[in-house]
């Protein structure tokens, strides 16, 4: 009974403290969005003008999953699975979460806080899973996972330890934005705390928003799924509670009406996310535990964002920008190129058909 | 008693499962238990082990579950 109601109380939890944070000061309907935390902590390096703040949310889920996995002696520095190659296809993910506005997890989050746009990008990101898995069944390989030296393991957790001395002790050192979303943040403290715990969660329960749509579809298996409907319920409780919670397409926080942009944009995240093998919320985990391949994924995501707000190819409450379907477009050829590549072209080295 | 293979890629695992098939060994893929992988990956569970070699196939390890506990037979 207990093993069947986890992955929904990992949901009834992600839910809370995204409530809990959004209430101590982070932007509304942001709760535990990826790609804004790393969007925010590309601005803080320096690497783009846009929303800029170290994340502490972050840090604490890359430390969070470090120390789960080696007290569960499952920290494996492993990589070497086309990281260049996974570097571009997270850029590319950013940009399409920019042009959206969220990563998975905030897509969830903006439905419960009655973000109606947000259900509109809903189909383009299981469209986007499904395209990326006719890839996969189709042959899609970005080649084995090996050992890997252990300070490549521990490379990531370093930097994160090194944001978090930079933000205590020489946060001038870092860009924090004085108005908009980069201004808007819980106390370090409570951010933190959330985080690593968040961490810890995220690589137990092993949840993946792409793993839950991809399970549903090709297993029936519903376990995972359950995390975020849970997830969605607690929310949109906790925003009636607390008078956050706003149906409509207008006047949503952080987010836009464009439609058609909502689904384009959430579908290059879902067909991104598929190759990759897990959400952003599962890369940054997978990263925290060792996985190099997955620390490749988030500095592209990294990369892209500052790609996104240096050409202004994110959106905004205003709208998409001038340059995002440009942007997006270029993305999105990049991806889809690298599917068909490493689908049809590449196949030397891979299965015995 | 089951066999559990776990793979590198989903298609892997697709090949894989067309091979027991093929064998008339009954098999079924489905999401990797959390005990075997950290990975997002799908298995495939097989009543019987095929006569052959799993180095043969892109096979990333090969368990026998029995009462929820796995032991590794293959790895490679």
């Amino acid at each position: 009974m207990l093993k069947k109601l986890k992955l929904p109380l990992v949901g009834v939890f992600l839910g809370l403290v995204s409530l809990a944070l959004v209430a101590h000061g982070n932007p509304g309907n942001m709760g535990f969005c990826i790609a804004c935390f790393l969007r925010d902590t590309s601005g803080a390096l320096g690497l783009h003008n846009g929303p800029s703040y170290a994340r502490p949310e972050v840090i604490g889920l890359i430390l969070g999953a470090m120390i789960v996995s080696l007290i569960t002696k499952e920290f494996s520095p492993k990589g070497g699975s086309a990281p260049i190659t996974r570097f571009v296809l997270g850029a590319c993910v950013m940009v399409g979460a920019l042009v959206f506005l969220g990563c998975p997890t905030r897509m969830v989050i903006r439905m419960a806080g009655g973000d109606l746009n947000a259900l509109v990008g809903l189909p383009g990101f299981v469209g986007g899973i499904l395209a990326g898995m006719f890839f996969l069944n189709k042959g899609f390989t970005l080649k084995r996972t090996q050992k890997v030296a252990k300070t490549d393991g521990f490379a990531l957790p370093v930097i994160a330890v090194l944001l978090l001395l930079g933000l205590l002790f020489v946060p001038a050192l870092l860009s924090t934005s004085e108005t908009g979303p980069g201004s808007m943040h819980a106390p370090l403290w409570i951010a933190l705390a959330i985080g690593l715990v968040v961490g810890g969660v995220g690589f137990i329960s092993r949840m993946c928003f792409v793993g839950g749509i991809r399970d549903s579809i090709m297993f029936k298996n519903f376990s995972m799924l359950s995390a975020f409907v849970a997830l969605l319920v607690v929310m949109i409780i906790g925003n009636l509670i607390m008078g956050n919670f706003n149906l409509g397409f207008e006047g949503q926080p952080v987010a836009h009406n464009d439609g058609l942009w909502n689904f384009l944009g959430l579908g290059l995240v879902g067909f991104g996310s598929v190759l990759l093998g897990g959400c952003p919320f599962r890369q940054v985990v997978l990263a925290g535990s060792g996985n190099t391949d997955s620390v490749a994924a988030v500095f592209g995501m990294t990369f892209g964002a500052a790609l996104a707000h240096n050409f202004s190819l994110a959106s905004s409450s205003a709208g998409v920008s001038e340059n995002g379907p440009w942007g997006f477009a270029i993305a999105a050829v990049i991806a889809v190129a690298i599917a068909v590549y490493n689908t049809f072209f590449n196949k030397k080295g891979s299965a015995n058909a | 008693m089951k066999y559990i293979a776990t793979f590198y890629s989903q298609y892997d695992a697709i090949v894989f499962l067309k091979v027991l098939k093929d064998k008339n060994i009954n098999a079924k893929a489905m999401p990797t238990p959390r005990k075997l992988s950290a990975s997002c990956g799908i298995c495939v569970v097989f009543d019987n082990q095929p006569n052959s070699d799993y180095n043969d196939y892109e096979v990333d390890a090969v368990y026998i579950e029995e009462n929820g506990k796995y032991t590794a037979i293959f790895q490679n």
